[in-house]
């Protein structure tokens, strides 16, 4: 028996099923598909379970819990034999990073109106023209807010490819949707 | 201090990954320099934007389904 006459599993359930909101948000994003984010997070937890004595109690289960699902997902991948993006091509080369010029003239004008119209499907359908690294870079920082090292450790790759991917990933975020939103407001005015 | 160097640390800023003390020189930039001032702020809009739309909730099956399990 652990503290509070709470034994090791229990305080353990207690800690990884915190982050369940997460992990479902983060299945979804990579799998596009609620049942099979579904089924993604029950096998993470599965797998969780069974591996729980490899994990510290009160360290950074949130991180394990991640990685363990971007394994289990690629696994799934490989097993069904579709390939993931991310070795079918370079792509850290081919997405441009924009430069100061280009960040300058930033954005449509006004743009809290920009924000305010922007929707979930509208940035879930840029997010999925991301090639899977970058996708998987973003969200984990800016939705999860997992810092550079997590992010490293969740991928397995070094922090400053963690960066370039942030850096490429938003950047070619926010130009497909500002250019959406100006398409759509040329549109409202014709 | 030029413009240059915010914008080549716009993300790492906007992500908190900046030292203290690039942040600093980051920060007393944007103090001077109305243009970095709002591209910082509209990027950074961004990101938060991006964050309260794709926070997602775990149905409620799947929670089920897990305590069950995590308690068999």
């Amino acid at each position: 028996m652990a503290e509070d006459g709470k034994s090791r599993r229990e305080l353990f359930e207690e800690e990884v099923m915190e982050f369940i909101d997460g992990l479902y948000g983060y299945a979804l994003h990579l799998t596009r598909n609620p049942e099979d984010a579904c089924d993604l997070v029950q096998e993470t937890y599965a797998r969780a379970f069974k591996a729980q004595e490899q994990y510290t109690l009160g360290t950074n289960a949130r991180a394990w819990l991640f990685a363990i699902l971007r394994n289990t997902f690629l696994n799934q991948i490989r097993s069904a034999s579709r390939r993931p993006k991310e070795v079918q091509c370079d792509w850290v080369d081919e997405l441009p990073h924009h430069g100061v010029e280009e960040i300058r003239k930033f954005g449509p004008d006004p743009y809290d109106q920009f924000l305010n119209d922007l929707l979930r499907e509208d940035i879930e359908k840029a997010l999925d023209e991301l090639p899977e690294p970058f996708k998987s870079a973003v969200v984990l920082c800016d939705v999860e807010g997992f810092s550079y090292k997590e992010i490293s450790e969740i991928l397995g790759v070094p922090i400053g490819t963690v960066r370039s991917r942030i850096h490429r990933g938003r950047s070619h975020l926010r130009k497909r949707l500002e250019r959406w939103y100006e398409k759509r407001e040329g549109e409202k005015k014709a | 201090m030029s413009c240059a160097f915010v914008h080549s640390n716009i993300h790492d800023f906007i992500s908190g990954e900046l030292g203290e003390e690039d942040r600093r020189r980051f920060e007393n930039h944007l103090h001077e320099c109305a243009s970095c001032r709002s591209c910082v702020n509209n990027m950074s809009m961004l990101r938060n934007r991006l964050g309260d739309l794709l926070r997602s909730r775990a149905p409620g099956h799947l929670r089920d389904r897990l305590v069950v399990r995590g308690k068999a």
